[in-house]
């Protein structure tokens, strides 16, 4: 059966082969969806070619088509070899990390990648200039010994045991140091070369990545050989664009949109949940500083019934800050919607929805998937058990400013972290030390340290489930619900979903 | 012979108020600038010390989640944020005296070679806008002057009352709703088709395509710039459309043009030899002025469009708090308004003799 995006293709295709044209040449405007490319419509560019300049999680899908990682999360999030085919910790420290690196890995101008790549990557660039924000994370390498070409042994100055989790995510592009010494900084700008699936063949800073597939990748040459980006900040245009089949697959898409997108022929819609976390930052001040109304607020909210309205109840409800399917994920542990507890809790402060407390709070608008929208439904959950919030909105800007300082309530967030490993969730926004923590306090940080420097993963992670329920029953955050990724792709697509909601065109191939 | 010299007298006189006239113009011309300069410098002190005083950290933006306060402080003190917001300024106008301003927090990159980048597609985008702008208002208010009290010009009415009534970016919303997604006629996403690459020789797209001897490619181009044109054009066409017909009605009250029918003069002749060259004066001053406000309209109109103007770079810059970008990009916008404005200072003294005689007076 011909499907309509199929009719316009081929209706296009048509009049432009029997040579009628329309005046001021109408009927070329729909040229995506040849089987040997694709076109995505994403809403950010990368920041700077220089891949480990700026690390931000909006254009790791970008990078990491164009250069590889030492490892990968794989689409169920499981993290695995890439670049690097074995890791291990040499002793219990945390501080002495040997990689071994595969042997057939070529960058894009068909130099051999070695272990003094990652060198120059993660040590010698970052030393030469602070200024990279990738030295922002690795500020703990001592020194990379490479005693031969394909093995590499970091030596951390402190324990980092989070560095296997780093090393397939933020900033962890591996960069060909012959290259990058012959051309330097700005050549390397100009023309970057990367070992990932795809090579980059034009750029138009804020408008569009065109890449072409490389041959030599050492996973194998991808089954599409053109790729383009397109930069499409406005969600509507990007909603637009796969509606007029000028993108095969457009992205971080309103819920509304992608669900009247997959009712049309040859588009399927799709709202898939991630490992991010939605969240209620907790703060230490004013009547927060009481657990009964922490908790009040936490069993106040019918996580299930926002799910439903804003998600079409994709995302599941949690009840510690993991989600299923990452590393200390408690199934066992459940903090139960129950709006008579709550009255009950608040009942004991002297407070009733007829007589509520006056609280502050925060949240973002428009900047993750019905943000708003998920604060006025709290606000008004809360307001059944005499919680009455005063909503405030700031930009992400503003909170950053404030969140360890002069937040006067919770601010609602969407925690992002592709690795879900718990030590870069709540061993992160809990840790007191951690200039980005909201909710600080001494009984935190005394249960927190031994886990930073746990190097026995197994242990770790049961280390970071438990501290995870006990920090929820004292209120000291409120975990919601899974993020999520909305989008749409054309049909004809086979598109391989991410758990981390990251988008690996190298994977994707063309059905028929 | 007295008649001559008195002839002659008179001649040399007009050309000494003439040259008078021409110093005076240029002092004028040069008054202007200097305000300009005095206006140019107020406005970035403004804005560095409204950016400066927001409750908001650019610096927080950058960090990765284990970063501790200690780090925060310095990467603070490398970006050269924690000096005071007059040592910062003194710096960076020194700098930017110098062509140089600063590097993006967000990219890493120096903000010229940035603007450099996005700069040309604004000024194309904005130049095609005023273009078809003027096109269509100078068109739509003959037309209706031609017509008038007819229901011609009663419909023209009604449709420029409409157009004023909607912003540019709601025009962009709605064309891309009919024109790109319900008719699929025009593309409208970015500047050119993915298979379409145009070499980078001026930054000028258009002008690029024709240097490179590609018409299909100037084609492809024009057809991807369409709409955002049209819809930037829509802010500024209705308004040029009702001052020059109004300028238009007026023309036709005054004595010459009873005088010019009386020569004997056709219709034709009056309307292209008086009524326009009257009518046009005005307009060509709202149209400085809506000009420069067409570049504030490139900020949605870009966004909407994925078009990498100078726009679309300050909503991600004010996004990501990009204090150097913004700073620079306010510069650029501030730049641009005013010398739009000494543009059409220019323009108007080159074609009405009144505003030099005022000058002489």
């Amino acid at each position: 059966m011909t499907t309509r995006r199929q009719f316009l293709k081929g209706t296009s295709a048509a009049i432009a082969g029997s040579g009628i044209a329309l005046p001021f040449g109408l009927t070329g405007a729909f040229a995506s969806g040849a089987p040997a490319s694709l076109s995505i419509a994403v809403p950010s560019d990368v920041p700077s070619w220089d891949p480990i300049a700026r690390i931000e999680p909006g254009p790791i899908s970008i990078y990491r088509a164009v250069f590889s990682q030492p490892l990968d999360y794989a689409a169920d999030n499981t993290l695995g070899g890439g670049v690097v085919q074995n890791w291990e910790w040499l002793d219990d420290s945390g501080m002495n990390l040997k990689l071994t690196l595969r042997d057939d890995v070529l960058f894009h101008n068909g130099d051999r990648m070695t272990s003094a790549d990652i060198r120059f990557t993660f040590l010698e660039r970052v030393q030469a200039d602070p200024g990279l924000a990738l030295g922002w994370i690795w500020f703990t390498i001592g020194d990379i010994e490479t005693p031969d070409e394909t093995t590499a042994i970091f030596r951390f100055k402190m324990p980092m045991v989070t560095a296997p989790a780093f090393l397939g995510y933020l900033g962890a592009y591996i960069l060909p140091k012959t290259y990058f010494e012959t051309v330097g900084a700005e050549g390397f700008l100009e023309k970057p070369v990367g070992s990932g699936p795809y090579m980059l063949a034009e750029y138009e800073r804020d408008s569009r990545i065109v890449l072409k597939a490389f041959p030599d990748y050492f996973r194998g040459k991808p089954a599409i050989e053109t790729v383009t980006f397109s930069v499409v900040k406005d969600p509507t245009t990007r909603a637009a664009l796969i509606q007029s089949n000028q993108s095969d697959l457009s992205t971080a898409l309103s819920v509304r949109d992608v669900a009247r997108l997959g009712a049309l022929d040859g588009i399927t819609g799709q709202v898939d949940p991630t490992v991010d976390l939605y969240m209620l930052h907790m703060v230490n001040t004013g009547p927060w500083q009481d657990k009964n109304l922490r908790l009040a607020a936490h069993h106040a909210i019918d996580k299930a019934a926002i799910s439903r309205a804003f998600f079409q109840g994709k995302v599941e409800p949690l009840s510690t800050p993991q989600g299923p399917g990452t590393p200390a994920y408690r199934p066992d542990f459940d903090f139960a919607f129950d709006t008579a507890k709550a009255q009950a809790l608040m009942a004991e402060l002297g407070y009733g929805p007829e007589n509520p407390v006056k609280v502050t709070f925060h949240c973002t608008r428009g900047v993750y998937p019905s943000d708003y929208d998920i604060a006025r439904a709290i606000t008004q959950m809360w307001a059944k058990v005499g919680i009455e919030a005063d909503l405030r909105v700031l930009t992400v800007a503003e909170y950053h400013n404030r969140s360890n300082k002069e937040l006067e309530g919770p601010m609602l967030w969407l925690w992002s972290n592709a690795t879900a490993d718990p030590q870069l969730n709540s061993g992160y926004f809990l840790d007191p030390n951690s200039a980005f923590s909201v909710w600080k306090s001494a009984d935190v940080g005394e249960k927190i340290a031994p886990l930073l420097g746990e190097t026995d993963v197994a242990k770790r992670i049961e280390g970071f489930g438990a501290f995870n329920v006990w920090a929820v029953e004292q209120g000291y955050t409120v975990p919601l619900f899974q993020g999520a990724v909305a989008l749409a792709y054309s049909s004809g697509l086979a598109f391989t979903p991410y758990l981390n909601g990251w988008l690996s065109p190298a994977e994707y191939r063309w059905n028929g | 012979m007295a008649e001559l010299g008195l002839i002659g007298g008179a001649k040399g006189r007009a050309g000494g108020l003439r040259r008078n006239g021409g110093a005076r113009t240029l002092k004028r011309l040069a008054r202007r600038f200097a305000t300009s300069i005095v206006t140019l410098l107020a406005i970035t002190l403004l804005v560095f010390v409204v950016l400066r005083t927001l409750p908001a950290d650019p610096v927080a933006m950058l960090m990765p989640g284990n970063a501790t306060e200690a780090d925060m402080e310095r990467v603070r003190a490398l970006l050269g944020l924690d000096r005071s917001v007059l040592a910062q300024y003194a710096i960076w106008l020194g700098d930017a005296l110098k062509g140089d301003f600063g590097r993006s927090i967000q990219h890493n990159t120096p903000v010229r070679v940035l603007i450099a980048d996005a700069l040309p597609v604004t000024l194309q985008i904005v130049t095609l806008s005023v273009g078809l702008g003027i096109f269509l208002g100078f068109s739509g208010g003959l037309l209706a002057f031609t017509w008038r009290g007819t229901p011609v010009e009663a419909g023209i009415e009604m449709g420029n009352g409409l157009a004023m009534a909607v912003p540019d970016f709601l025009w962009g919303i709605i064309l891309i709703l009919a024109v790109g997604v319900g008719l699929q006629w025009l593309p409208f996403i970015g500047l050119q088709s993915p298979s379409v690459t145009v070499p980078d020789i001026t930054g000028f797209v258009l002008i690029d395509a024709l240097l490179a001897g590609d018409p299909s490619a100037f084609l492809d181009v024009l057809r991807h710039l369409a709409l955002p044109v049209f819809a930037i054009a829509m802010g500024l066409a209705p308004t040029v459309m009702r001052v020059f017909r109004s300028g238009l009605m007026e023309a036709y009250t005054e004595d010459y043009i009873a005088s010019a029918r009386l020569r004997g003069q056709s219709e034709r002749q009056v309307l292209l030899r008086h009524g326009l060259k009257n009518a046009v004066i005005p307009t060509i001053t709202l149209i400085g002025v809506q000009a420069s406000m067409l570049f504030g309209g490139t900020l949605l109109i870009e966004t909407i469009f994925g078009l990498p103007g100078i726009g679309a770079m300050m909503v991600t810059a004010i996004g990501g708090h990009d204090l150097p970008a913004i700073q620079a990009l306010t510069f650029c916008y501030a730049v641009l308004v005013l010398a739009t404005t000494i543009a059409v200072d220019v323009i108007c003294l080159a074609l009405d003799p009144r505003l030099r005689i005022k000058d002489q007076s």
